[in-house]
């Protein structure tokens, strides 16, 4: 048994060792503690809807909200393949400034998705959005929200807000697909890493810069840190080498949605992400465009804003369809596609 | 292995750290003096260290208070006062917890740093004996900490850009934490060595 006075202080081959123990130590600790781990993107079970093997794509015209949503639901083949998958629900709006539709999702729309949901079985349908930061007072996660009233009426509606730091690296895991040609990871919100069943609402804008429009994988540029979004920008904000366009894909690729759903009773033309600089609204366009393909649907709202816009045309969004449908997230061409077009 | 490797090994810690120095007239005694490069290192350390080990309890609030509490505690230890290192820690830690939750509601939580480094310096003034270094260390604390607070997380978002790496550019707040300690300690270190030293008779101030 040892006692006090076998005690030997430590010499100087002890204390490198002991630190070299220490050193290692601390390093694994500071992986963990700074959740440095990168894992693979999540698995995700194949397109709930498609119809002969093909992915159905639903476009609803009409103007009486609520009847679009159910005969767009029916098309769909109604929400039970999005029930077998489990029975909570997270929404995935698109709050990127406090501007109301159709530069932000309409809160209307979403408490209309919420309620089907909840009749076809779903026990709590929440809405993510991930901007501001609580490191600056005046701008929470929750600001645009608040300041659109959003926050509110979803709550009292019964969908819980779920507004997180964009730049809090705790909130974030890293994820990364060995096809990306672009070898660096991509932070994903662990909230949509997590959620079995994720429903995403884009609004179709014209975006200037290196997106061009934003849809379907532009919006997942909210799913991300904000450091990705930064470095992206710095990269190849203006698209020129093709990386901001890859990387969109990317984006989208860490979150892949169960079930995509456009708002496009109004979209946004010439010029956005936001109202100014040109931007206008074109209103009237009284659709819905419902599918599990995020691809396919981006393909076809891409069609559809280039009727609107002459500033823009489909072949600006060729190069992201393509790097998408490459990934295998969806069918760039329309003609792989079941594509069903009805009125309510 | 000869005798002069193998006594160099067999050096004890406290030696290994605080060489002996060999004095004008000739004499070996023990270093009293602050080791410099060890408080700027203990500094970054302890800070980084803290800000990591706060990570396990939550996000921005209890990264900021263990970054915080660390370093007062590797200052108290550094100046050899155990007693005092912890009850610095724990008003610290208090401190700038307070200026955290006082921050998210006015202007910015990125305010407990500065008030850290001030709580810090007061702190760590005590171990001072002339009153020159003690206000010195005590104005310049708070100044200290919020400029190594911004040059480590600036560096580290140069460094993110430059590898174009999220992974660097997540723990930009981590650089800013390391940053803190490190220029904080630092200005103890040598606030202690240009104005605290003592003049012993027949030697340098």
């Amino acid at each position: 048994m040892s006692t006090f006075s076998d005690f030997k202080p430590l010499d100087r081959r002890g204390f490198l060792r002991l630190g070299a123990s220490v050193l290692a130590t601390a390093s694994a600790g500071f992986a963990s503690g700074c959740g440095l781990a990168t894992r693979p993107c999540k698995s995700v079970p194949p397109n709930p809807f498609v119809s002969d093997g093909k992915p159905l794509l639903v476009v609803v015209e009409g103007e009486d909200m609520g009847a679009m949503l159910r005969r767009g639901i029916e098309a769909l083949g109604g929400l039970d393949p999005l029930a077998k998958l489990g029975r909570e629900a997270i929404f995935r709006g698109n709050y990127v400034m406090a501007q109301p539709y159709p530069v932000t999702t309409d809160p209307d729309f979403v408490l209309a998705v919420a309620a089907e949901l909840k009749h076809a079985g779903f026990s709590k349908s929440s809405l993510f959005d991930c901007t501001g930061t609580r490191l600056a007072a005046a701008l929470p996660p929750e600001h645009f929200m608040q300041r659109l009233g959003v926050l509110d009426k979803l709550t009292q509606g019964g969908v819980p807000v779920l507004a997180r730091d964009s730049l809090d690296p705790d909130e974030f895991v890293f994820v990364r697909n060995p096809a990306w040609p672009i070898a660096k990871p991509v932070a994903v919100h662990r909230i949509l890493d997590e959620a079995p069943i994720v429903v995403s609402f884009p609004v179709l804008k014209r975006h200037r810069g290196g997106a061009n429009f934003s849809c379907c994988l532009k919006m997942h540029f909210g799913s991300v840190a904000m450091d990705d979004r930064l470095l992206i920008h710095k990269k190849d904000d203006g698209g020129r080498l093709g990386l901001f366009q890859q990387r969109l894909v990317h984006f989208a690729d860490a979150v892949r949605p169960q079930l995509n759903m456009v708002d496009a009773r109004a979209i946004l033309t010439r010029g956005g992400p936001g109202l100014g600089g040109g931007a206008e609204i074109v209103r009237g366009v009284n659709k819905f465009i419902l599918s599990g393909d995020m691809v396919a649907v981006d393909s076809y709202c891409a069609r559809l804003l280039a009727q609107h816009d002459r500033t823009f045309t489909f072949d600006m969004a060729v190069p992201a369809l393509q790097h998408a449908a490459a990934l295998g997230l969806g069918k760039a061409d329309l003609d792989a596609v079941r594509i069903v077009e009805i009125h309510a | 292995m000869n005798g002069v490797v193998r006594s160099a090994f067999g050096t004890r810690m406290w030696a290994f750290l605080f060489p002996a120095e060999i004095s004008g007239d000739g004499t070996r005694r023990q270093y009293r003096g602050r080791g410099v490069l060890l408080w700027f290192v203990a500094g970054l350390l302890f800070s980084a260290l803290g800000w990591t080990a706060g990570g396990f309890l939550g996000s921005w609030a209890p990264r900021t208070v263990c970054a915080v509490a660390a370093t007062a505690l590797a200052l108290g230890l550094l100046n050899r006062r155990p007693g005092v290192a912890i009850v610095g820690a724990v008003i610290a830690a208090v401190v700038s917890l307070a200026a955290v939750r006082i921050g998210e509601s006015f202007f910015s939580p990125l305010l407990a740093w500065p008030v850290a480094g001030l709580v810090i310096g007061v702190i760590g003034a005590f171990a001072f004996r002339r009153r020159r270094a003690r206000i010195a260390f005590i104005v310049s604390a708070p100044f200290l900490g919020s400029i190594g607070f911004l040059a480590g997380m600036i560096g580290t978002v140069l460094a993110a850009m430059g590898l174009e790496d999220s992974r660097v550019l997540a723990q930009f707040m981590l650089g800013g934490a390391g940053g803190f300690g490190f220029l904080l300690l630092a200005g103890a270190a040598i606030v202690g060595r240009w104005l605290d030293a003592v003049r012993t008779a027949g030697g340098k101030s």
